[in-house]
């Protein structure tokens, strides 16, 4: 299946955001992409799926969009 | 000091309708810190009727590199007071009233009862909970928080949008102390004014709906958010 996965956390080291589009067998969770990238699942992350927010066991579907972004509380 | 001259440039641009209206209404500045100092110059400058600016810190040397209604004269003395007096001299046109208060600790339903939108200028998950759980139905909140030289905004509707509490709920770790440069506390500070003013107008561009700016390559992004609500 194809996910289509956007990750803002390199806005802060090259300025702007990464995109990819990733083939992934069935029943890959976000936890399992995020592995894969080198991030800790259960790290501060936001974590959308087709803009909604869910967690890091979520099972991923052929065509979704995975965002991922930092959680920034400073102002 | 006529209001048509002091507002004749913005007048000029957005009309007299939406610059009457705006005289009408009343925000509530939670957080004069950094990006607070800037949404509430913006509004006021834009000329709001009417702000209320919620904070109980203190003016502290590491405010001086970001936080633009304070002076090394204003070291150790309350910020709202400050900020209430810079504002208050600046078009003679808002009424502006400082509120020594720690959201999420002290009532401020009073307050919010009387405005129509909150910018949530705040520096910690928890206070912005709080005062999102404050908001009634009818009422908007603009939501803008930064780090390094990146940014987000977005605004909660309570029942409308994705809540502050979905996005944010259950991190662990935010440290107190980060790091945070000016250029993007003037750039976020503009944006959540303009969308305040937006909301203000009917027509909020940012409900369900984040706005990236990270300025290490300019790069600015909207994020499109679903609500549970509708599937």
């Amino acid at each position: 299946m194809k996910v289509y996965f956007k990750s803002f956390f390199s806005a802060f080291t090259k300025g702007y955001a990464t995109e990819k589009e990733l083939s992934l067998p069935e029943g890959t969770t976000i936890a399992d992409v995020l592995t894969e990238f080198g991030m800790d699942p259960e790290g501060d992350i936001i974590m959308l799926v087709n803009g909604r927010p869910l967690n890091e066991r979520t099972v991923l579907a052929d065509n979704d969009k995975l965002t991922i972004m930092p959680p920034v509380s400073a102002a | 000091m006529n209001r048509r001259d002091i507002f004749s440039r913005s007048i000029a641009f957005w009309g007299e309708e939406k610059q009457d209206l705006l005289a009408k209404k009343t925000i509530f500045i939670a957080g004069v810190g950094a990006v607070g100092c800037v949404v509430a110059e913006i509004l006021l400058r834009a000329g709001i009727g009417r702000l209320y600016l919620a904070d109980r810190g203190f003016t502290d040397p590491p405010d001086l590199n970001r936080q633009a209604l304070y002076t090394v004269n204003d070291l150790g003395k309350p910020k709202v007071s400050t900020a209430g007096q810079r504002l208050k001299s600046m078009t003679g046109q808002t009424e502006v009233i400082p509120l020594e208060v720690n959201i999420g600790e002290d009532d401020i339903s009073g307050a919010l009862s009387g405005c129509e939108g909150v910018a949530d200028c705040l520096d910690n998950f928890p206070s912005r909970f709080a005062l999102e759980e404050s908001l009634t139905k009818d009422m908007f909140m603009v939501s803008g928080a930064i780090l390094r030289d990146y940014g987000q905004v977005t605004t909660v509707v309570p029942g409308r949008t994705v809540s502050l509490r979905e996005l944010y709920g259950g991190f662990k770790h935010v440290p107190k102390t980060v790091p945070v440069i000016a250029p993007i506390v003037f750039c976020l500070g503009s944006l959540m004014a303009q969308e305040i003013l937006n909301n203000i107008w009917g027509e909020p561009q940012l409900q369900n709906t984040i706005l990236v700016a990270g300025l290490a390559g300019f790069c600015f992004d909207l994020v499109p958010l679903t609500p549970t609500e509708n599937p």
